[in-house]
């Protein structure tokens, strides 16, 4: 009887101290990997003089938040993050309604060569874009798109990945929820707006949230098809913020890196609940 | 009624015309912007010599002769499959220790937390984030050299040696990417149901029995879901080369899509761009292939 108690007392002490070793280890890695980020936050705050200073710092001294007033100032911006706001919430948004309909289809409707169009679609998800990105420059080149937002975004409107994803998720809509609806004089469309769409929202989010971190992070495709300065994406204009090095310093540069995180950081605030979800709904686990 | 009959016919015409309008805008530009353009590089502009001024001319196999006499092609290869055997290890092993170690956590909040932490370097613009990068590298100034020399080590040029380069941009890489492959194991993992584990340790296995045994088979269909992507996404590695080191010193860092965009969009050789296109896109075919060939051996899709 005591001998069975402290077995069990051992086994417990011995979770426990798993349980430290573990968190010790993760909070460790963590902050390593979040050391990037503590130190261009910091850096970002110091007196432009003094941003190469050894020891670096990790956690702000000085709290000069000028040098974010002067980056906004001294470079466009404003007019970047409006490039790429826009490009990426277009292809976002009109691309979920393309990728859902024919989700929608694929799931739950019946029609010849069904399968053979999805699978169509599906292989994109194994073609490197610079394969053949040569040839599509020349198509964006007949059709007058190239240094034009078209060419980055027409062709992101076809979303083999979310496909994939929002499918699995409305194959898993009973049948009967469609023929019941039909029977009621429902049109297929309001079968997909009011009740396939509703019931596939996790699912659409995360879709939704992976295409615009693929799309705010393009560099590629600004980089071969956009030459004028105020059509550039931020992707670029970072690129160009590079060359700040000379002009004014290190702190001026890290202040407009923490600027340009700005939007990303709250869409994934928002989307982050979702991710998991979102994709357990859609099957890919284990 | 008589219109009965005739609308089973038409009733089935009419689905069809519905399914093809709900698929026609996704059908039409996948094939106007990706499906065109792989068939042209296929089967006409890998054959061909042309420019943005020079009309498509056909010259056979040309271009494919030009591979062996291009004296970067060779490195420009080996360096392509050095990153991939370098980087794809470390997501997919170390995406999967992470995620078991992050899994294990009893604290549902610091779980939470940690979930939030490793996946966050992927959403971050990567053209800004990597300017962190390049100072934190910088040979002089950087926070990899301070931390070594504090620690009384020697300097290392990170990005400027050619023996440092590939190794830099690898570390980058598996920071800011190793969080995708992180949350679908881990997804995996949450959607393994807690009976089968507990069960397993009630009959007496420890914790590597249960590992071993139960989780990692149980997670294998995810498992090949993150190989497959993560050997397809490497070939094409492209952003942080050019990001951090333009592909050099010389071409000591250079990938083959680096060397299509340097061929394609600054030399303006486009045949010889596509050819090297069709040369990328028929390894990651032959990978893939090969992944789903042998995925029977090893995946496990019916132990829901």
């Amino acid at each position: 009887m005591t001998e069975k108690k402290t077995k069990k007392k051992n086994s417990i002490g011995k979770e426990r101290l798993i349980q430290v070793v573990l968190n010790t280890i993760l909070i460790i890695f963590g902050l390593l990997f979040l050391m990037p980020f503590f130190w261009a936050f910091s850096t970002s705050l110091r007196l432009p003089k003094n941003s190469f200073d050894l020891p670096p710092s990790f956690f702000p001294t000085d709290w000069r938040w000028g040098n974010y007033a002067h980056i906004f100032k001294a470079f466009d911006f404003l007019q970047f993050f409006k490039n790429s706001i826009k490009i990426t919430f277009v292809i976002v948004f009109v691309g979920i309604f393309f990728t859902t309909l024919a989700a929608f289809a694929v799931a739950k409707l019946n029609f010849i060569g069904k399968n053979l169009l999805f699978f169509y679609i599906i292989t994109g998800l194994m073609i490197p874009f610079q394969s053949y990105a040569i040839a599509q420059f020349m198509i964006m080149n007949k059709l007058k798109f190239v240094n034009s937002h078209w060419a980055l975004i027409l062709p992101y409107l076809a979303n083999p990945f979310g496909l994939f994803l929002v499918t699995q998720n409305m194959r898993s809509i009973p049948d009967s929820y469609v023929e019941a609806a039909v029977i009621d004089g429902c049109s297929k469309f309001r079968v997909y707006w009011n009740i396939a769409v509703p019931m596939c929202i996790p699912t659409i989010v995360v879709t939704c949230f992976m295409k615009f971190i693929e799309q705010w992070n393009n560099f590629f495709a600004p980089l071969i098809y956009i030459n004028s300065t105020e059509k550039f994406t931020l992707t670029m204009g970072m690129q160009s913020l590079k060359g700040f090095r000379s002009a004014g310093s290190l702190a001026y540069i890290l202040a407009g890196v923490m600027i340009s995180m700005t939007v990303p950081t709250l869409v994934y605030a928002f989307g982050q609940n979702f991710l998991t979800r979102g994709i357990s709904l859609s099957g890919l686990k284990g | 009624m008589n219109t009965k009959t005739i609308s089973a016919r038409q009733r089935k015409i009419r689905d069809n015309v519905t399914g093809y309008l709900f698929m026609a805008p996704t059908v039409f530009f996948y094939t106007v912007f990706t499906g065109i353009p792989l068939l042209m590089t296929v089967f006409v502009l890998s054959f061909s010599d042309f420019s943005l001024l020079k009309p498509i001319t056909f010259i056979g196999l040309k271009n494919f002769r030009s591979l062996f006499t291009d004296p970067d092609f060779r490195t420009v290869m080996l360096n392509t499959l050095k990153f991939v055997s370098i980087i794809a290890p470390v997501h997919i092993i170390g995406g999967l220790v992470l995620a078991l170690a992050v899994n294990g956590v009893k604290n549902r909040r610091l779980q939470g937390v940690y979930r939030i932490l490793f996946y966050f370097p992927l959403v971050v613009t990567t053209s800004a984030i990597v300017i962190v990068w390049g100072y934190l590298y910088d040979k002089d100034f950087g926070v990899f050299n301070w931390m070594i020399t504090t620690l009384g080590g020697k300097r290392v040029n990170w990005l400027g040696d050619s023996r440092w380069a590939l190794l830099s941009i690898a570390i980058f890489s598996a920071w800011k990417f190793i969080g995708n492959a992180f949350l679908y194991y881990y997804i995996g993992l949450q959607n393994i149901p807690e009976t089968q584990i507990e069960a397993a340790r009630i009959d007496g296995a420890n914790r590597w029995q249960c590992l071993f045994r139960i989780q990692i088979p149980l997670l294998t269909p995810t498992i090949f879901f993150v190989v497959v992507t993560t050997l397809i996404n490497c070939f094409q590695i492209f952003d942080e080369t050019y990001f951090l080191t333009k592909g050099g010193p010389g071409v000591s860092s250079q990938t083959i899509a680096m060397h299509i965009y340097r061929k394609g969009f600054q030399e303006y050789h486009f045949g010889y761009a596509s050819t090297l296109g069709l040369i990328l896109f028929i390894i990651v075919l032959i990978v893939t292939i090969i992944m789903f060939a042998g995925q029977n051996k090893w995946v496990n899709y019916d132990m829901e």
